[in-house]
């Protein structure tokens, strides 16, 4: 569905941010898309979105070269940035002049998605705080059945109770020919949530896997102390006691703790890549 | 298979789209254009010497085009400052029209719209200023247009002018977002002071002391020589060039500053 091939990158000539970058992405998944700050990770969604132009290399999105911004992709294709701009409408008058422009918007779907947020129908959009201007664009990004989602820090601004809704709508909205994108650095929003993580630093793409892939290969345990015996690939000390990264050499079955795998592909990158190899 | 450059519906659906997203500054710019027409219309009436009885229309005209050159260059130049900022410019770049129909959209605004609005003001503050004098100074309305629009220069020319301004603004409102009125103004007179000064350089090389002053030149048109009043002399470019030029100006320059529009939104990208 999203295929990058060879892409170069710069923002500023002699400073190549992506360089010889290739990424699949395929329908049916959600994918969590990690990285540091300046990692490159709004410049990847900006070149998947057609927002910026490759200096080398193919960006492609269901076939169609997204830097074209046709009309064809751009129906099939929402993005959710992190700055958001709404005009000074109402959200009916918002939906009445836009969402005709995707051939496959669920007007339903969207107004049971508002409920689900708690935000009235008839609100409008200027004097909605940034949390609720998020929940609205989240509401219509999905409405709007795009095959392609992707969201730029989408639970950011959000309380406690809309993150959780976030996951049930998102989790909900996937379908077969679908593929949403996250880009977050609140990893603990996207547990139980993404099927495939994708971790850029240094402005390349360094670990692509699957969650359960990773729960196969990788054991994620809080132990009480550190045992010297055993290979441990990353630990993180709390008052709970040491949580640890460690290879599944058993078969055991944990749940995934996505910050500390994040930790532990950055600190012993070459350890984490031996074991998926 | 879906047309990407061109649609009908799709353009409808944007037209639609940009009036609902900006109806509150529109009506706003009307109400303006409308209080400035009426204002003036008053204020002229208020003004008008008790003794005048005969009122020309050609008196009137300088400042429908003053007012009317205005709103064009202002207009035009605002065609692209949703681009200011990034979160905007994502809304513009990711809304599923073409490239062409989002500019077509911004021209069909910034010149149609605007040009209809501000003769329907026009008309009105027109019809205000005259039944007042009609009605309570006895005045008589003499429609002598030929005064300002000669057979030489039409009305035809001057909306033809007014194209042109309209595409020097729009193009330059594809470099400026914030402000663009007065910038697009300044590099407009850069743009022109420079074609003269880069034409006194020529004509100083090959004239040198024989041009009337070291700035008399009409780029593309004519040289002035001679240095007192018995040996002035006018190099005027031959006809057939000058048609040539003017054919140039009037009909390809244009639509070559729209297509330059075009093509330079086209390919912004959102850093």
């Amino acid at each position: 569905m999203i295929n990058i091939q060879s892409l170069k990158f710069s923002y500023k000539a002699g400073r190549p941010l992506f360089e010889n970058l290739h990424l699949q992405l395929l329908p049916g998944h959600i994918y969590g898309l990690l990285g540091k700050n300046g990692a490159g990770k709004s410049t990847l969604l900006k070149q998947i979105t057609g927002l910026l132009f490759p200096d080398a290399g193919k960006v492609e999105v269901f076939g169609e070269v997204a830097a074209q911004r046709n009309p064809s992709f751009l129906q099939d294709i929402f993005l959710v940035p992190e700055e958001l701009y709404l005009p000074k409408v109402k959200i009916n008058q918002y939906l009445a002049t836009r969402a005709c422009f995707y051939p496959k918007f669920d007007h339903q779907a969207f107004e049971s998605y508002l409920r689900e947020f708690e935000i009235p129908l008839n609100q409008y959009l200027p004097e909605m705080s940034y949390g609720q201007k998020k929940k609205f664009v989240i509401s219509f990004a999905l409405a709007a059945n795009t095959r392609v989602v992707v969201m730029d820090e989408p639970t950011n601004g959000l309380d406690i109770p809309s993150k959780s809704t976030f996951r049930k709508l998102i989790a909900g909205s996937l379908t077969e020919e679908k593929c949403i994108i996250i880009s977050t650095h609140q990893v603990r929003d996207l547990d139980n949530l993404i099927d495939s993580i994708v971790i850029i630093d240094n402005h390349r793409i360094i670990f692509r896997e699957a969650v359960e892939t990773v729960t196969d290969k990788l054991s994620f345990k809080v132990v009480p102390q550190l045992n010297p015996a055993e290979t441990v690939l990353y630990a993180d000390s709390n008052l709970r006691g040491h949580a640890i990264v460690t290879p599944n050499k058993h078969q055991e079955h944990s749940k995934i703790d996505m910050e500390l795998l994040f930790n532990a592909v950055l600190s012993n990158r070459q350890s984490i890549q031996e074991i998926f190899n | 298979m879906q047309n990407n450059f061109f649609s009908i519906n799709r353009m409808g659906m944007y037209l639609r789209k940009e009036i609902s997203d900006n109806y509150k500054t529109y009506l706003l710019s009307i109400a303006l254009m409308l209080a400035l027409g009426v204002g003036i219309a008053l204020f002229a009436f208020a003004n008008l010497n008790q003794w005048e009885k005969e009122i020309k229309v050609s008196h009137i005209l300088p400042v429908y085009i003053i007012f009317f050159t205005l709103f064009i260059g202002l207009d035009a130049s605002r065609s692209f400052n949703a681009l200011a900022k990034t979160e905007r410019r994502m809304d513009f770049f990711l809304l599923p029209a073409s490239k062409f129909e989002k500019v077509l959209g911004q021209y069909l605004i910034t010149f149609i719209f605007v040009s209809v609005i501000f003769h329907c003001c026009a008309w009105v503050s027109f019809q205000t200023y005259q039944s007042l004098v009609v009605t309570y100074k006895q005045a008589v309305m003499i429609y002598d247009w030929d005064q300002v629009f000669p057979p030489k220069f039409t009305y035809g020319n001057y909306l033809q002018l007014m194209l042109g301004l309209h595409a020097a603004f729009f193009f330059g409102a594809t470099f400026f977002y914030r402000f663009s009125f007065p910038k697009i103004f300044f590099c407009f007179l850069i743009f022109l002071f420079g074609i003269w000064f880069i034409n006194i350089a020529i004509t100083n090389a090959l004239f040198g002391k024989a041009l009337h002053d070291w700035y008399t030149n009409l780029p593309y048109f004519a040289i002035f020589t001679g240095n007192d009043r018995m040996h002035n002399f006018a190099y005027v470019v031959p006809e057939w060039l000058g048609r040539a030029n003017l054919f140039i100006a009037q009909f390809l320059l244009i639509p070559a500053l729209w297509v330059l529009s075009y093509f330079r939104i086209s390919d912004k990208e959102i850093q």
